[in-house]
Order: structure tokens, then C-alpha cells, then sequence
């Protein structure tokens, strides 16, 4: 038995090296980066939090978190919807949702800017249509609510699928007996879905939520390549700091700022917000 | 009845129009020649031209980044499968402490952002000349594939019975023939499924691929720092070449889509 | 509670015929179980009096009303699954007493009927918890007690028991139907296991195929199986069939072959019968009218309570026999048995159905 059990760690042992080397021993030297000051330990964070672009960013980061999370969750949960009646043509359905799950925020944002460009195609449209005569302009330091509004769109349109794919696992997973029971015992369709469904989705739809909001707290790519500076973003000012000023103790400030809020997140997720049904016996 | 179900088409319709539009009209832009991209009142063009492909692959050194995306993405999915593997055996076949605080070790640096990651993983390449070198991105695309290979391979052995093995142990093979010769034939598709996977997540990071890089940049890295400060139309030839490689090695995992990526975003 | 009648119901899938034209009615108050093997079609029956399958043609009718279009919901009937589908999230109470608060019955009123259920399913301190914590014989328990409590026109039961362990099996068989006979309501139960059927209906409807075979109790379904599959499926082990020639001695006739001559009570018009005897109604000592037979004996197994003996006809062709009791047997052994003349069954070997003689 004890044999089993040293062949078992032999197999694991090079994964838990290696995540420590290259994901543990970077955490912790971000951490031992932040904290030692020019003079004195909390001198990079004093630094920090005197800076009005942080509060920006963080300001920033939270309000595209709180336009994107719940509206990815509701149009995902819709498609989802839809796509389990797995109507005539669904996986055809699916195969296209699923297309912005592979590509990278660069590439979204690219696709986003073809959209919005001066030049882009809605422009073209709208001029062709003779209902503007001179293009609207989405991007620029002027017109930042407009750029905060393309960048929730496309982040919306690059990763809802992926709250898509958590939930229709989910849905997939349920017992088809529990919803039939339901048509049995007269719910009506809405009963059904607020009765049966979302309970029964609950930890799928915890999971996505959770990944959604740690995911919200890294954007990067779409903000860089659609506003840069013009909204500030935690991520994209960590990049900016090590990249453009070359200030590796301010990044890693950053950077720990983002790690602590993915913690606190994870944490209320985690311990916070489970389900009851689950908790008090064995699935 | 009938309006119900030309309401529901018109709603699939929409759907579809929504996910599809930004991929065809960048695809549009890219084929454009310049002229008729800055003709506001030429949605559509009189030609198409490959001109702007061309001129990004051989003229803005794209060629050169699509070659490192594809060997970082290689190198990472080489070294992860064969740290990982052993350990997603580990995990479904063996019994043993602490298994379960490892598998949540494991999701849980799944959470932690690579932006946090990138600077300190910069001072080390620095001490391990590592700096600026493909190996050094395929290492650290490695660190964050091997905990997506390890979840991934694990479920994929769990869904293999156990008995197949055992049977051919009975007959006389070591676990680890059993284990060549039955399981893991067993389990290619799903193994290259994951694979591909683990290409896309390489071939798409951006972040990290451009702290540690400075001449050798992978494509999106090179097109995040260089191609945006050319012409439009380059930047949409850009996202075509990152988007159709990835769309296809989607198409093709079409049937392990959604538990794929359900276990990859556990 | 309800008469269920239907008419030349039809279900297809694709070109599967899951349905193929079944013809029922149902008596207010009855038992019914629908037996079959896996793919007969009997729970594709059931969930189309359900409302849950949609049907491709015929009717249903519950009373003199026609249900066959309406929703589920409107029909007034409750079900028992397969797997319970005792919804996780809500507490035992939550689940017995939703379908009544959906039906807008006033708080006490829910409360008296789910006490009610509870204690009529001795489930009562099981009330506060979730399925999770429940066994499956009690989360069984509790899909039943959600079941009844509505006091539907039909209950309906999909293989309810075939996810318990053997002796709860057994348990909860004599329950459930002494529970039917208080509550007098109209139940349909679907099952592929004969003892179910056997002891639990008040009929039972024998499918195959999509189609209807027998609708009989459990003494008709026994002792005059409709055809060659009837005979076959109900009783263990399974009758015993043979292929064999009539030949006539005047007016007396005869099934003549594997070593045996069976006198036949009158003339079946037919050049060749099948023979079907239950190897229960053949005996290790002649009585009554019955025809002697030499078999060698090839196995036995003893179930002490009784011993299924196998044997070699000298024709060829294998007879199985049942003996009650512990009886002794040498394989290779050559032994006379006593087949039974009353209880003999014959068969048209065209059409498989039963010839009346």
C-alpha cells in the first residue's frame, strides 16, 4: 500500500516542482518586491495609494466588472437556454458561439476596432444609410464613456461564451426526471426555471460567476489595444509601469493588488456563497 | 404556433449575426485593398487583394513571430503533457494524503493572474540568460497550461475504466505496459483534444509573451507592440491570421467543446 | 380518479415504431402494470398518457375527456420515476408541498395534506431534511408521498422499485399496493420484472415490439398466455416449446416428436403445433392424466425449496422440470417425469398465437 503510495507522489512530485518554481517563487518574490520600499517596507504601496491613476484604475477595473459580469451571466444563461432544446441546427449554433473562446483578447479587440474604427464598418453603414454625414468617433481621450461602452461590448461579446460553455455543462448535468417532474406537477415554464432550473444550476453558475469576476479583474487586452491609457486598468498599469517606466517595484505593487483582490474574491466565492442543498450531504 | 417559431429563428438568427459579424467583417477589412478602406462610401470592395497579408508576414517580420507562436506553443504542450500526464494518472488511479489539497493547489493557481507572475519570472530569466528567448515564454506558457493538463488528462483517465488495465495486469503486463498498451490508446483523442487546447491557450497570451520578450516576440505580442502603430489595415490582417488558425483547431474539438472547457475554467 | 382509454395509439421516432396502434382501457380504481422487455415500448406508453411524450396518432382519454394534446400540467395526474426526480435543492416538505402551493392551495391546507402523505408513508420525521441525507428507499419514499398528495385522476410509475436493493424491493411492493387499494386511484406502473406485474396488478398489459400482446389478470396472463412471447416472458424458468407434428388416430389427435405423444383435446388444423408445457407442471410421479416421458438428466440446481432439474430428451431438444422440494438427482441419470395433460399450452407455429382446442 505504502509502495502505491510513494509511485502516486513519484508521478505528481514534477508538477508540484514545477508550479512551485515557476508559480509559487514568482508570487512570493512579487510579494518581497512590493513590500520592500526605496527606504522603508509599505514606502511602494504609500506611493500608490497617493496616486490618482491607481484609484482610477481601480475604479475603472471595478465599473467594466459590474457592467460585464452580470450581463455576460444573463445572456449566458438565455443561450444556454436555448441551445439545450437542442432545436434542428444546434450544434451548428454552438460551434459559432464558442468561436470567440478561441481567440485572444488582442484578437477581439481588433475585431471590435474594424467595428468602431472612423473607418470601421458601423461608420461605413450609417454613412451609406445617409443617417450621419461625418463619422462618429468611439475612440480617443475625449470620448472616454464611449470608449468605457465598446470595451464592455466587446468584452461582453469576447466572453460570454465562456460563461456560456460553464452553464450549458451545468444544464446538460441536470436529471431530465427533475424538469419532467416539474411539467407532472404543473409548474409553468416560468416556475420551472426559478423554481427547478436555477437552483439545480447553482453551482455552475457559481463557478462561472467566480471565474468571470477573477478574469474581469486581469482585463488587459481589449483596454490596451482599444483606449490605452485613456482608461487606466490594474492590469494594464501593471504592464505599464514594468514595460513603459520600468519600475519593476510599482508593477509588482500592482500586480499584488490584483492577487490580494482574486484572494478576497476567491475566498467570499468559495466559503460565502454555497449551496445549502450540497452542503449538508453527499452529492 | 407560426409566429412562435419565426420568433424563435429570428432570435437564433440574431444570435448567430452577433458571434459572427465582428469575424467576417475583420476577415472583409483584411482582403481590403487601403483605397477602398478609406472610402467611406465602400462597405464592400471592388477586389480583394492579399497585399496586407503579405506585406505583415514578410515586410513587419510576422512570419518570424508566427514561427516562435507555434514553437512556444509546441515546446509548452511537450513539456507540460509530459509533467503533467503522470500527475493526472496519479490523480485518478491512486489513493493516497494530501490528494485532495493537491487538486485544489492546482485549481487555485488557475486564479492567480500571470500579470502577477511575469515581472519576478523576468529577474530569474535574467540570471538564467533566459531572457528574450523562446524557451524562456514555452516555460512560463508551461506553468500556466500544466494545471489545465493535469485536471484534463485526470478526467479524461477517470473516464477510462480502471478494469481495462487490471485485466491486462491480471495477464501478465506491469502497470506501466498496461498503461501504454491500453489506456492511453484509449485515450488519444481526448489527449489531443486537450493538446489542441493547449495550443489555442499558448497561441492566444499576450501578457506574458511580451514582459519576457523583447526581439523574439510571439505573435500577438509582436502585433500588441508593433502592428499597432502601423495602418489600420495591417492591424485587421493581424487578427485574421491569429483568428483562423485558432477558429479551425476549434471546429475540429467541436465534440469535446463544453466539457473541455468546462473543466479548463473550473 | 378515472377511466383511462386509448385508442389506436401511435408513437414513432424517426422510423422507429416505439408505438404501433395500442388499444386500452383502463377501469376507475384499477392497477394496471405495463410488462415487457427493455424497448417494448411500455414506458413510451406511459410517458404518452403522461403528457410528456407527444403522440403521433390515436387518442387518450381520461373519463369521457379527450387529454391527448393537453399539456402535462393540465391533465391532473402524478408520477413516480425512475430515479424519483426528488428535486435536491428543496427540503422533503418543500417537495411534497410544492405541486400544491403551484396549485394555489391555501397554507394549512398544504400543511394538513403533506402530514397526511408524510404519515401515510411513514416519512414524517424525515420532513426538515434534503434528498441528499435521505436513502433511496426513503427518497422513494418521498417521490410517492409527492405522488399521492395531489389526489390525481391517474398515478402514474415508471419502474419506481428497479433502483432499490432486493428485500426493500420486495418490501415496498406489498406497500405501494396496499397503499393503491386505500387510496382507490387510478394507476398505471410500468415494469419489465413478472413478479412485479404478477403480484401487484390488478391486470397486467403484456408488450412487444410496440405493440400489445395480452391485457389480462395475473391468472389469464398465466394459465392462457395469448401467444408463444405471453408464455414465454411470464413464468420462470420459461416454458418449455416444441415444434412438433400433429398426426390423428381416428378422432383423437396427437402432437407427436422428441420421444414424446401428447393426446390433444380436440383438432388443431394444423400439420405441426408448438407445444409449450411450464416446467412446474411436470412431475417426478404420475397422478391424474399425465403422459410419461424418459429424460437424461444434465444439471440440476437446487434452490432447496425446489429443484429445477435440465435434461436431454432422447430426440434430442432439452425438457427443464421443476420438483418442489430438495430432491436428489445424478447427472447422466436417466429418469421418468410426468407431464401434465391439463396444463399443457399449443401454439400456432405461423401467427405464435395461442391455438383453443
Amino acid at each position: 500500500m505504502s509502495e502505491a503510495k510513494t509511485v502516486a507522489w513519484l508521478l505528481i512530485l514534477p508538477t508540484i516542482l514545477y508550479l512551485a518554481f515557476f508559480i509559487g517563487y514568482p508570487l512570493f518574490s512579487t510579494f518581497v518586491m512590493a513590500l520592500s520600499g526605496e527606504e522603508k517596507a509599505f514606502d511602494t504601496f504609500l506611493n500608490l495609494f497617493h496616486d490618482k491613476t491607481f484609484w482610477d484604475a481601480l475604479k475603472y477595473t471595478l465599473m467594466l466588472a459590474g457592467v460585464i459580469v452580470p450581463v455576460q451571466l444573463v445572456l449566458a444563461i438565455a443561450l444556454a437556454l436555448l441551445v439545450n432544446t437542442k432545436f434542428k441546427g444546434y450544434s451548428t449554433l454552438l460551434y459559432i458561439v464558442t468561436i470567440p473562446l478561441a481567440l485572444s483578447d488582442v484578437t477581439a479587440a481588433l475585431m471590435s476596432y474594424t467595428m468602431f474604427s472612423p473607418m470601421g464598418y458601423i461608420n461605413k453603414f450609417l454613412m451609406n444609410l445617409g443617417l450621419i454625414s461625418r463619422p462618429i468617433y468611439f475612440f480617443g481621450f475625449m470620448y472616454k464613456t464611449r470608449e468605457f461602452w465598446v470595451i464592455a461590448l466587446t468584452e461582453i461579446w469576447r466572453a460570454t461564451p465562456l460563461v456560456f460553455v460553464i452553464i450549458l455543462a451545468g444544464l446538460q448535468s441536470i436529471n431530465k426526471e427533475y424538469l419532467e417532474a416539474a411539467d407532472i406537477f404543473g409548474f409553468t415554464k416560468a416556475q420551472k426555471l426559478f423554481k427547478i432550473i436555477l437552483p439545480l444550476l447553482k453551482p455552475s453558475i457559481m463557478s462561472a460567476l467566480l471565474m468571470r469576476t477573477l478574469f474581469a479583474f486581469q482585463i488587459f487586452g481589449v483596454v490596451w489595444m482599444l483606449a490605452g491609457r485613456d482608461i487606466p486598468v490594474l492590469a494594464g498599469e501593471t504592464y505599464y509601469q514594468y514595460i513603459n517606466l520600468n519600475n519593476p517595484k510599482m508593477a509588482s505593487a500592482y500586480a499584488m493588488i490584483i492577487a490580494l483582490i482574486t484572494l478576497i474574491i476567491s475566498y467570499i466565492y468559495l466559503f460565502g456563497l454555497r449551496s445549502k442543498h450540497l452542503e449538508e450531504g453527499v452529492r | 404556433m407560426m409566429v412562435k417559431k419565426i420568433l424563435f429563428w429570428f432570435v437564433v438568427f440574431l444570435v448567430a449575426a452577433w458571434f459572427l459579424t465582428p469575424v467576417v467583417f475583420i476577415f472583409l477589412a483584411a482582403l481590403t485593398p487601403a483605397q477602398d478602406y478609406y472610402n467611406p462610401h465602400k462597405i464592400f470592395p471592388s477586389h480583394f487583394t492579399l497585399d496586407h497579408l503579405y506585406k505583415l508576414f514578410f515586410v513587419l517580420d510576422g512570419w518570424k513571430a508566427t514561427i516562435i507562436s507555434i514553437e512556444v506553443a509546441l515546446i509548452s504542450i511537450a513539456i507540460s503533457f509530459a509533467v503533467g500526464l503522470p500527475a493526472g494518472y496519479a490523480m485518478t488511479r491512486y489513493k493516497f494524503p494530501g490528494k485532495n489539497a493537491i487538486r485544489l493547489s492546482i485549481l487555485l493557481t488557475r486564479s492567480i493572474p500571470l500579470i502577477v507572475l511575469a515581472v519576478p519570472l523576468m529577474v530569474i530569466y535574467m540570471r538564467f540568460n533566459l531572457a528574450d528567448s523562446v524557451m524562456g515564454v514555452a516555460l512560463a506558457h508551461t506553468a500556466m497550461i500544466l494545471p489545465f493538463v493535469v485536471l484534463i488528462t485526470s478526467s479524461i483517465f477517470s473516464g477510462i475504466s480502471v478494469e481495462y488495465e487490471e485485466a491486462a495486469m491480471v495477464f501478465g503486463l506491469t502497470r506501466f505496459k498496461a498503461f501504454i498498451r491500453i489506456t492511453l490508446p484509449l485515450a488519444l483523442p481526448g489527449l489531443a483534444a486537450s493538446a489542441i487546447f493547449s495550443f489555442i491557450m499558448s497561441w492566444n497570451e499576450v501578457f506574458v509573451a511580451s514582459v519576457l520578450t523583447l526581439s523574439n516576440r510571439t505573435l500577438p505580442a509582436h502585433i500588441l507592440n508593433t502592428a499597432m502603430t502601423s495602418p489600420d489595415y495591417f492591424k485587421f490582417a493581424a487578427g485574421m491570421i491569429m483568428a483562423v488558425p485558432a477558429m479551425i483547431f476549434i471546429f475540429f474539438t467541436k465534440k469535446y467543446l463544453v466539457s473541455m472547457w468546462g473543466i479548463s475554467l473550473k | 380518479m378515472a377511466r383511462v382509454k386509448i385508442e389506436n395509439l401511435k408513437k414513432y421516432f424517426g422510423k422507429v415504431k416505439a408505438l404501433d396502434g395500442i388499444d386500452l382501457e383502463i377501469e376507475d380504481g384499477e392497477f394496471v402494470v405495463l410488462l415487457g422487455p427493455s424497448g417494448c415500448g411500455k414506458t413510451t406508453l406511459l410517458r404518452s398518457i403522461s403528457g410528456l411524450e407527444k403522440v403521433t396518432e390515436g387518442k387518450v382519454f381520461f373519463d369521457d375527456q379527450e387529454v391527448t394534446n393537453l399539456p402535462p400540467k393540465d391533465r391532473n395526474i402524478s408520477m413516480v420515476f425512475q430515479s424519483y426526480a426528488v428535486w435536491p435543492h428543496m427540503k422533503v416538505a418543500d417537495n411534497i408541498g410544492y405541486p400544491l402551493k403551484i396549485k394555489k392551495y391555501p397554507k394549512d391546507e398544504i400543511e394538513k395534506r403533506v402530514k397526511w402523505a408524510a404519515e401515510l408513508l411513514n416519512i414524517s420525521e424525515l420532513l426538515d431534511r434534503y434528498p441528499a441525507q435521505l436513502s433511496g428507499g426513503q427518497r422513494q419514499r418521498v417521490a410517492v408521498a409527492r405522488a399521492i398528495v395531489l389526489e390525481p385522476r391517474v398515478l402514474l410509475m415508471d419502474e419506481p422499485l428497479s433502483n432499490l436493493d432486493a428485500l426493500l424491493r420486495v418490501k415496498m411492493r406489498s406497500e405501494l399496493k396496499k397503499l393503491q387499494e386505500r387510496l382507490g386511484v387510478t394507476t398505471i406502473y410500468v415494469t419489465h420484472d413478472q413478479v412485479e406485474a404478477m403480484t401487484m396488478g390488478d391486470r397486467i398489459a403484456v408488450m412487444k415490439d410496440g405493440k400489445l400482446q395480452q391485457f389480462g389478470t395475473a391468472s389469464e396472463i398465466y394459465h392462457t398466455p395469448a401467444n408463444i412471447f405471453v408464455a414465454g416472458f411470464v413464468g420462470s424458468p420459461q416454458m418449455n416449446f416444441f415444434r412438433m407434428r400433429v398426426s390423428s388416430e381416428g378422432t383423437k389427435y396427437f402432437a407427436v416428436g422428441f420421444g414424446m405423444k401428447i393426446p390433444l383435446k380436440g383438432d388443431p388444423r394444423k400439420d405441426q403445433v408448438v407445444m409449450g408445457i411450464r416446467p412446474e407442471h411436470i412431475y417426478d410421479q404420475a397422478s391424474g392424466s399425465t403422459q410419461e416421458v424418459e429424460a437424461e438428466v444434465y444439471f440440476v440446481e437446487k434452490l432447496m425449496s425446489e429443484t429445477i432439474v435440465h435434461t436431454n430428451l432422447p430426440e434430442g431438444g432439452r425438457l427443464v422440470v421443476k420438483i418442489p422440494g430438495d430432491v436428489s438427482f445424478q447427472e447422466g441419470q436417466k429418469t421418468k417425469f410426468y407431464i401434465d395433460l391439463d396444463k399443457v399450452h399449443v401454439f400456432d407455429p405461423e401467427t405464435e398465437e395461442r391455438i383453443k382446442l
